[in-house]
């Protein structure tokens, strides 16, 4: 048997939670074991019936009768942790890491996972996590508290489970991202103490790959709002357009929300023309996969563009098709390159056909600030005239100064230099001695630019006028020729004009110096020597006399004859009515003779084109003749008439005269010719001869009308002059 | 009065010149008749009057002269400082318009064409006679 103070110190000393119960159930006692398990003292459990002692779940309660020292009957309550069985197999098996820790959070286990994320070795060690040196953040990345970390919430904080995020810093291994769960355990491990159990995982990969897809998908938003084309993803199966950029906005000038009500929208704007195909290629897309279709699209605002569209479909990792994708392209200033290139292309080939067909040779020729000179550009024909292959004048940089002949260089330098400097066309021949078909003579017609370095270049063509000039040259030989043929003509007329002027001067002078002696001499034998004549004698004299003065008379109008050639005619409009009068008035006293009738028949306001000596001349020649030829007449009529007819004026003058035979009538015009005898009608055959010539002189003309013994009417015509 | 000074006759042909004395015998003019028979020997006398010998009362000039030409002489006379206002008739068988403009614009008096007839040759010598050795001496 046990003394009451042996059982009482191995009671104290025994390391089960045990308490003595009483018959009536109520708590007497307890062991310093069962104090540390509920966490209470003594004195606050004995006088407790066993059914209210707060009592853990997680202990087992056994109960047995037993005899107490005083002979009665009291029951010893035996609690005992749980039985957790720590089994390495299972805990290793698992794929969270799971760490126990104790309550002081050193830790105890940790199975393969843990090891593996921490970096562990096989071996436990038992030391706080902070001294491992491995710092702990927040989900904001905010270096987190000893007492807000989960583990030590759950074992002081009373919170039972606690779930939370955490990023842990752990060396070699970086920032790891863990989602923990920390639950307080009363007993547990090996030990069977009260501890902490957590179990987390590592999103750490997840989590990045999260953020590379968000990363990549604003790069992708980024991308296409600075496109320049259209961008758009389309849904297929439910027909739904999940993506378009702005550039879509920008370009059809429409809002793209409609585009996300309804696909069709797409359609919007296209020109009616190529409806069809934009239509066909869209629906093309689901059969084939992909498409590429040009067309017009008209804006609102009524711009039209030109559209290149695009779709192809994009692949699921599975090989499937998950989406539509394309690009819009606004190809409007392509195709306005293309139809500028069009239009430069015909321009082109239309320059080319000219180039080709003109005369002469195109050139581009270019003088640099310093003077020196180059073609840039000549057309095939230009080897014909400067004897260079055009391709060799442009790339050899040929300056044209050194294909001039010589001795027209410094004029064909000049002429450039003054086509620069006023920016006039150069205009310039020279010749070019070097030209396959001899020396050629060439012409260039240009007009200058200034180039932005300070050069000139003339654009224009060269024409070989070798055979021109040649012709040219023969033109005028032939005229310096003709010149000096009529120059010489002239000369020779002129001086048998003055001979002929210096014979009748002569005649005048000469042949009449002895006639006034053999007047005078005969005049004065006759009266201071009459006595010593008879009759015959004095008849003798009378005649000599009568001979010398006629002669007088035929020399005089030789030489009036002679003087109406001289000189330029000098025509104007003369009226015709005063040379009439003026005429009338110089002939009034023969014209007074007894029974001459003289009727005047002058149109008024008669204007001629002639010169008033002319006209006087010849109708007072042709008045004198009336005047003399009715002199043997009794009754003596005469007509002095002048009137227009058409765009002459006619003058006439009739006589009652004997007439003449028409047979005769271009006899009477020329010198020295008369139809009568002298001693009928006095004459010397001159005067008709003058009128004739006078009329010439004045493009006019004469003739006659007569029959013998009817009369005779002689006509002058001149030009009839403006009317006065 | 008349006026008994000279008449100057430069003439070239001599049956002009005795036609002409006969002439002027027949019109009973009384002046002396001197007689150049060429321009130079008319200019002669230019340096006679210059001496002292009396002036004509008028000179009576052909245009037709051997050496010096009629109109060179009328020239030298219309120009002399002394003789200008000397009283010159052309007379000439010349009826050219030429010379006649030239004797007038040389400063000639007066021109006259020598007829044929000796009446009218007469004729001229009393219009001479009255005009210059009568009306424009008083």
């Amino acid at each position: 048997m046990l003394s009451d103070e042996l059982l009482q110190a191995a009671w104290l000393a025994g390391v089960d939670a045990m308490a003595i119960v009483d018959a009536g159930g109520v708590v007497q006692a307890v062991t310093p074991a069962l104090e540390r398990l509920v966490g209470r003292e003594a004195s606050a459990l004995v006088g407790l019936r066993v059914d209210d002692l707060p009592l853990p779940g997680t202990v087992s309660r056994e109960m047995r009768e037993a005899c107490a020292t005083d002979g009665g009957r009291v029951h010893v309550l035996t609690l005992r942790p749980a039985a957790v069985r720590f089994d390495r197999t299972v805990f290793d098996s698992l794929d969270s890491g799971c760490v126990w820790l104790d309550m002081a959070l050193r830790l105890v286990e940790a199975n393969l996972a843990a090891r593996r994320a921490f970096g562990l070795g096989e071996r436990v060690i038992l030391e706080r996590i902070d001294q491992l040196g491995w710092r702990q953040f927040d989900r904001e990345l905010q270096p987190m508290a000893t007492e807000d970390r989960p583990a030590w919430r759950a074992a002081h904080g009373g919170e039972g489970r606690v779930s939370d995020i955490v990023a842990v810093e752990i060396p070699g291994r970086g920032l790891r991202w863990l989602r923990v769960n920390a639950l307080a355990v009363p007993v547990l491990g090996p030990l069977a103490d009260p501890g902490v159990f957590v179990s987390f995982t590592d999103f750490t990969d997840e989590r990045e790959a999260a953020e590379s897809l968000r990363d990549s998908e604003q790069l992708f938003r980024m991308f296409g709002e600075h496109a320049m084309d259209v961008l758009w993803i389309v849904d297929p199966r439910a027909q739904k357009l999940l993506y378009v950029n702005a550039a879509y906005e920008r370009i059809w000038g429409r809002p793209a929300a409609a585009l996300f009500d309804s696909l069709v929208h797409w359609l919007d704007g296209v020109d009616p023309g190529d409806y069809e195909r934009v239509a066909a290629a869209a629906q093309s897309q689901t059969a084939s996969g992909s498409y590429e279709v040009e067309y017009r699209m008209h804006r609102p605002d009524g711009v039209a563009k030109w559209i290149r569209g695009r779709g192809f479909p994009l692949y699921g990792p599975d090989g499937r098709m998950r989406y539509m994708a394309g690009f819009a392209e606004d190809v409007t200033l392509a195709h306005e390159a293309e139809r500028l290139q069009d239009a430069h292309r015909v321009a082109q080939e239309r320059l080319e056909r000219i180039v080709a067909t003109a005369p002469g040779a195109m050139h581009a020729y270019r003088q640099r600030a310093d003077g020196t000179g180059e073609f840039t550009f000549a057309t095939p024909a230009i080897r014909a005239l400067l004897g260079v292959d055009a391709r060799r004048l442009v790339d050899d940089r040929i300056d044209l100064l050194a294909l001039v002949h010589p001795d027209d260089r410094g004029a064909v330098a000049d002429s450039l230099r003054d086509s620069a400097e006023l920016g006039a066309p150069w205009l310039a021949s020279f010749r070019v001695p070097g030209a396959p078909a001899g020396e050629r003579c060439i012409e260039a017609h240009s007009m200058p630019g200034r180039d932005a370095d300070g050069g000139v270049t003339w654009q224009g063509f060269f024409i070989d006028v070798t055979e021109r000039r040649r012709a040219e040259e023969e033109v005028k030989l032939l005229n310096r020729e003709l010149e000096q043929r009529v120059a010489e003509r002239t000369a020779e007329l002129e001086a048998r004009q003055r001979e002929m002027e210096s014979f009748t001067y002569s005649v005048s002078h000469d042949l009449k110096a002895p006639l006034r002696g053999i007047d005078g001499y005969s005049r004065l034998l006759e009266s201071d020597h009459a006595e010593r004549l008879d009759d015959e004698g004095r008849f003798f004299i009378r005649t000599i006399r009568k001979a010398a003065n006629q002669m007088g008379q035929l020399i005089d109008d030789l030489l009036a004859y002679s003087r109406i050639e001289r000189g330029r005619p000098t025509l104007s409009p003369l009226a015709a009515g005063p040379v009439v009068d003026a005429v009338v008035e110089g002939l009034a006293s023969q014209l007074a003779a007894p029974g001459l009738r003289l009727r005047i028949e002058v149109e008024r306001g008669l204007v001629v084109h002639g010169e008033r000596e002319g006209l006087s001349l010849a109708l007072r020649n042709l008045l004198e003749n009336a005047i003399k030829f009715t002199a043997g007449q009794a009754q003596r009529a005469i007509e002095l008439g002048a009137r227009r007819e058409g765009a002459q004026v006619r003058l006439w003058v009739r006589d009652n005269g004997p007439g003449f035979d028409m047979r005769y009538h271009d006899r009477i015009f020329e010198i020295f010719q008369r139809l009568h005898r002298a001693e009928d009608f006095p004459g010397t055959g001159v005067g008709l001869a003058m009128v004739r010539k006078a009329m010439e002189r004045m493009h006019g003309r004469v003739w006659a009308q007569s029959e013998p013994g009817a009369g005779a009417a002689f006509f002058l015509e001149l030009p009839a002059g403006p009317l006065v | 009065m008349e006026d008994r000074r000279p008449i100057l006759l430069v003439e070239d042909n001599p049956m002009d010149v005795d036609l002409t004395r006969r002439a002027f015998a027949k019109r009973h003019i009384v002046n002396p008749l001197e007689v150049a028979r060429d321009g130079e020997e008319a200019l002669g006398w230019i340096a006679r009057w210059e001496a002292g010998e009396p002036l004509p009362v008028v000179v009576l000039l052909d245009l037709k002269l051997p050496r010096v030409s009629g109109l060179e002489v009328l020239r030298q006379l219309k120009a002399h400082a002394r003789f200008s206002r000397l009283p010159v008739v052309v007379l000439t068988t010349s009826r050219e318009d030429g010379d006649v403009a030239s004797a007038y614009a040389l400063g000639v008096n007066s021109y006259i064409v020598k007829p044929v007839e000796f009446e009218k040759f007469i004729d001229v010598a009393a219009q001479i006679d009255l005009y210059w050795c009568v009306l424009n001496q008083t």
